[in-house]
């Protein structure tokens, strides 16, 4: 199969990313459970197609956001850096192992973390933002920190934001991790990184 | 009858509004430079002003309840936050003006403004958005893209992206539904509601990834990859002259904002 081909099939891939991100979001609402795995459509087409697609699944996401809440805009390239991440680790193949897999949820939550918090320090004007994470970091803030120092806070909000993120990160790449096992190998064949995902019997098979 | 509607894919797409019928770039255009210019001017005054426009074209283009549904979600608890951090972190430092009390605690003045210059660039940046969004339909933005210039290709993926959020949702919900009429439990504590997760989610995401392949024969036997010119159902109308005016006054919005958001920074120092 030629790059083209397997090109061609990535971009059919890229609405299916963003739905997922999506759908992750419905069900959890429809469960009731207190996370948002908003992610895993970006991270399984970086891991699965490489980073431009990851990157693109990302932007789109947030501007489908956007229609209903404009201010997720501001938030689209955490969402674009996922992407990119997990194009990276799959070609260093993070997500074949399970205890790797896990361990990277921590690069995923340091990005949300700092880019989120950057994000946020940039739009509340230097300062703590409104979210959920505000309501946290302001008691620690007050306790810890002084009010000469700005980098204090900047550092107390990062924390707060990637602790944050740590429980969801590591949800949302332990869900990445089983449906990239759960690919046909006749599927991943014919996507860009999808050959890193065969096992070795399939290609055992496929040699004889 | 059947003529009629044979011919009305001839003429331009028209929605019968004044904004709505604007072309979708310059629509974009108007929107943003707006927009980015409530974030450089960062004052509560513009940010209102914006509010205010937003709600006047909501009125006028009959999308009022779900501008002011959206933007409340967003606006309140952005005005209640932003405020209450303020006074909490700034509220004590010497030399603020007393305002007001709630419930016997003390509100400054410094710190509130403060924070109503950030909550209300906010919400005047999502404003004018939201009366785009409200008003354009995506696949007219799409059209004025590819009539620009933009592949195809990204006018299906971005189409493609918002039919298959509304057939995923649906199948998201039969699935569920199987599932539990299969004798998986949904209700019950964050474990047991956790492990519904799995079943429904892995279901949905496998056949929409396997009909991946399919549909990709099925728009290639359509000529997707095909290089030469298209044909569409959909014709924008030409942009008239007044239209690239309005445009031209937005962009001159934004570099207004610009200089003054310099010139006051400056002055600052």
């Amino acid at each position: 199969m030629s790059r083209k081909d397997s090109n061609r099939l990535t971009w059919f891939l890229i609405p299916i990313g963003v739905a997922v991100n999506f759908i992750g979001g419905t069900i959890i609402l429809l469960l009731k459970l207190p996370i948002y795995l908003d992610s895993i459509g970006t991270i399984i087409v970086g891991a699965l197609c490489g980073a431009w697609p990851g990157v693109i699944v990302g932007l789109i996401s947030n501007i489908l956001t956007a229609i209903t809440s404009p201010n997720n805009l501001f938030y689209a390239p955490l969402n674009m850096a996922f992407g990119v991440l997990a194009a990276y680790l799959s070609k260093k193949g993070v997500f074949k192992k399970f205890i790797p897999t896990l361990i990277s949820s921590l690069g995923f939550a340091f990005i949300g973390g700092a880019i989120g918090a950057l994000i946020t320090w940039a739009l509340y004007g230097f300062d703590f933002g409104s979210g959920t994470t505000a309501i946290v970091v302001l008691p620690i803030w007050k306790a810890l920190g002084s009010p000469e120092v700005p980098v204090t806070k900047f550092l107390i909000q990062l924390l707060g934001e990637f602790s944050c993120d740590l429980l969801d990160k590591s949800i949302t790449i332990i869900v990445c991790y089983f449906i990239l096992k759960a690919f046909p190998t006749r599927f991943l064949s014919k996507l860009p990184l999808g050959p890193i995902y065969i096992s070795d019997e399939a290609k055992a098979l496929d040699n004889e | 009858m059947d003529k009629e509607f044979a011919y009305s894919f001839k003429d331009y797409v028209k929605y019968g509004n004044g904004f709505k019928d604007l072309n979708p770039i310059s629509k974009l255009t108007i929107s943003l430079c707006l927009g980015i210019a409530s974030c450089v001017i960062h004052r509560w005054q513009f940010g209102i002003f914006l509010f205010f426009l937003g709600i006047i074209l909501a009125l006028y283009t009959r999308v009022f309840d779900r501008f002011i549904r959206s933007l409340l979600v967003i606006a309140i608890p952005l005005l209640l936050l932003t405020s209450i951090m303020r006074q909490l972190q700034y509220g004590h430092v010497e030399g603020n003006t007393p305002i007001f009390k709630i419930f016997g605690w003390q509100w400054y003045k410094e710190p509130f403004i403060a924070s109503m210059d950030i909550a209300w660039y906010i919400i005047g940046f999502s404003s004018v958005l939201l009366i785009y969004f409200l008003n354009t339909e995506m696949k007219d933005l799409m059209l004025a893209l590819e009539n620009r210039g933009v592949t195809h290709v990204a006018s299906y993926i971005m189409l493609s992206s918002m039919q298959s959020i509304i057939d995923m949702r649906k199948s998201a919900n039969t699935i569920l539904e199987s599932q539990k009429a299969r004798g998986i439990e949904t209700d019950g504590n964050v474990i047991v509601r956790m492990k519904a997760f799995f079943p429904t989610l892995g279901p949905i995401l496998l056949s929409a990834m396997s009909g991946t392949e399919e549909k990709a024969i099925a728009m290639d036997a359509r000529a997707f990859s095909h290089d030469g010119g298209h044909t569409y159902l959909r014709v924008l109308r030409p942009i008239p002259v007044w239209e690239y005016v309005i445009d031209a006054l937005a962009v001159l919005v934004l570099i207004g904002s610009i200089v003054y958001a310099i010139m006051s920074s400056m002055h600052a120092l």
